[in-house]
């Protein structure tokens, strides 16, 4: 797999610039708190809303605080956000999408019926819901999140998991007498790994996208921890003055979703021919 | 012909069970989360640092009714919200359906708009596209339609607000101005949200008819057409564009429910007063009925929706009326 990945990024640019974003969001979410420049937390009442200086290189919010440094410190909230909630989905999910393959008709029914009516709402509608009941953090995010997209996670471990049913192999492992657990550790998961990966990627993304918004509507991250969606939504209030406040934020998650987005279209094509599209 | 219409009927029938059956778990799953959520709800409204005292907490117990056994609450709850009843606002004692039923038609218009201005740009793209496959315009085209869809409705527009109302002052950053008090100024202060909720739409309607017109260009009729000496004018827009309209229209029908999500975003951003902008407002101060409230108010008109287009589609398209599974 690491083979073919180098191989496509040597032919594909925007492949290559995608993994690329990714490694630096990857690095800085790390060790963001040591290459802040400053005391992200600092406030600063005689410097606020400036532009770019030579104290300040992306100048300063509405306290005073350095931007480059709260941009840097910004990005491992997001991150633990988006990867917890992609593994609470994809473990949960993951189990669901199986049990409802595998399982009588009539509880395969309930379990998939279940999935398509959340499926069927937009998952922001439900995460409002929620965190408007429970106080708002990085652990709360991730598991709201994370709960939300179970049913993403069952609906493609479902429908890869029964066409694994189909296969001759399946038959002989179960005449082998081939335990449950077997079958699945040996015959399933190997067998259904791409699919899930792709809608892993795809759910890091989404899980960053939901989690920006609520922090832009002032209902994620909580201050004065900085994110980037929160930085993006109070800078809002401070266009006119400081309007680099709101852009490079922006900038940022832009460019990580669109590179997310690349990552997951290039790895489906290559893990999967099948689902590749047109 | 009679066989025909006992089908539509049983179909009818099947979605608007489905769709009651998704209200109630909706509004059961709307009720529940005050008790799955970990941690007291009431603590968390009046301030558990603040130390309240145990009679405030018990006023505030029995004003949300959670003194009550949660059977017997869950059952007044259903009842009173299936008369339209979903209490009281707890700032200030209004009733949150009066709320609900102001708010309801701005979200309304709000979509509306943005699907039309989705639509006007999304159409034309996507046949521009297709028209020229593998040009540069086609590459172009379909790279903006992926970052179109990759940027949050919010970056977006954020953006907007900084060229349109800061840098040129064309358009009012944010607000709402009643239709019956300033009709321009109105549809100058829904300009931008409508943008900014449409380009995100346009972009997938762009994509969706790009490879539809693709389709059906490829077909057989087509190359017969060709051969035939009819003008390529023609062929394309009284052909090609009528057979590639169904599903361009079923991607325009179904985002009108997905558009409810982005909504929320885009209303509290432009302070356009709308059921989200009443949904988020009243989590961000714990307002507990008018959160259950507003959240059923969308998800019922979420329902409505979806029942309303598929009902729509499937009795329009032979082919997915006959699919009964």
């Amino acid at each position: 797999m690491t083979g073919r990945l180098l191989s496509l990024s040597r032919s594909q640019p925007a492949f290559a610039a995608s993994l690329a974003i990714l490694g630096a969001v990857v690095f800085v979410a790390i060790f963001g708190t040591w290459l802040a420049p400053q005391n992200p937390y600092a406030i600063n009442p005689s410097a606020v809303n400036q532009g770019s200086s030579a104290a300040h290189w992306l100048g300063t919010d509405e306290f005073g605080r350095d931007l480059l440094s709260r941009l840097l410190i910004g990005v491992r909230p997001t991150m633990l956000v988006a990867i917890g909630a992609t593994v609470i989905a994809g473990f949960f999910g993951t189990l669901l999408g199986i049990a409802g393959a595998y399982s009588r008709p009539a509880l395969s029914f309930i379990i998939m019926r279940g999935v398509d009516i959340m499926l069927s709402f937009p998952p922001i509608l439900l995460a409002l819901l929620a965190v408007g009941f429970w106080e708002s953090g990085v652990f709360s995010l991730a598991v709201v999140i994370g709960v939300l997209y179970i049913p993403h996670f069952a609906r493609v471990a479902h429908s890869a998991t029964l066409q694994v049913t189909r296969q001759e192999f399946m038959e002989a492992e179960h005449a082998m007498g081939a335990s449950v657990q077997r079958v699945v550790r040996v015959a399933i998961l190997p067998n259904i790994l791409s699919p899930l990966v792709v809608q892993a990627t795809l759910t890091v993304a989404a899980a960053i996208l939901l989690e920006s918004g609520l922090s832009f509507l002032g209902l994620g991250i909580v201050p004065p921890e900085p994110s980037w969606g929160q930085m993006i939504g109070t800078a809002r209030g401070y266009l006119s003055q400081h309007p680099m406040y709101a852009i490079w934020p922006s900038l940022l998650l832009a460019l990580t979703v669109l590179s997310i987005n690349v990552l997951g279209d290039r790895l489906r094509d290559t893990l999967d021919p099948r689902l590749r599209e047109e | 012909m009679n066989a025909t219409l006992s089908g539509a009927l049983v179909l009818v029938g099947r979605k608007l069970l489905t769709a009651f059956v998704q209200l109630w778990l909706v509004a059961t799953l709307i009720f529940s989360v005050m008790y799955i959520m970990p941690g007291d709800p009431v603590l968390l409204l009046l301030g558990a640092e603040s130390n309240p005292s145990p009679e405030a907490v018990a006023a505030m117990r029995g004003q949300l009714g959670l003194d009550q056994p949660v059977i017997s609450q869950y059952f007044v709850w259903l009842w009173n919200a299936l008369h339209l009843d979903f209490g009281k606002s707890l700032t200030n004692g209004y009733p949150v359906a009066k709320y609900v039923t102001s708010n309801l038609p701005r979200t309304l218009e709000l979509a509306f708009a943005a699907i039309i201005v989705a639509a006007l740009i999304g159409v034309p793209l996507g046949i521009a596209a297709a028209l020229k496959r593998g040009s540069l315009r086609d590459t172009v085209l379909t790279s903006i339609a992926t970052i179109g869809i990759s940027v949050p409705v919010y970056i977006l527009g954020t953006l907007l607000v900084l060229f349109f109302s800061i840098q040129l002052g064309w358009l009012p950053a944010s607000g709402y101005t009643d239709i019956s008090r300033n009709v321009v100024e109105h549809f100058r202060k829904l300009a931008l949200p409508a943008f900014a909720l449409g380009f995100g739409l346009a972009a997938s309607i762009a994509r969706m008819t790009r490879s539809s017109m693709l389709e059906i260009l490829g077909r057989d009729f087509v190359r017969a057409l060709r051969a035939k000496g009819m003008s390529e004018h023609r062929i394309i827009w009284q052909h090609v564009l009528r057979n590639a309209a169904i599903p361009i229209v079923t991607i325009i029908g179904l985002q009108l429910g997905n558009l409810m999500g982005g909504t929320v975003l885009v209303e509290a951003m432009f302070n356009w007063p709308g059921l989200s902008t009443l949904l988020v407002s009243a989590v961000s101060a714990r307002n507990y009925p008018l959160v259950q409230g507003s959240m059923l108010a969308i998800a019922a008109l979420f329902i409505l929706i979806n029942l309303v287009v598929e009902l729509f589609y499937s009795l329009l398209d032979p082919r997915i009326r006959r699919r009964r599974s």
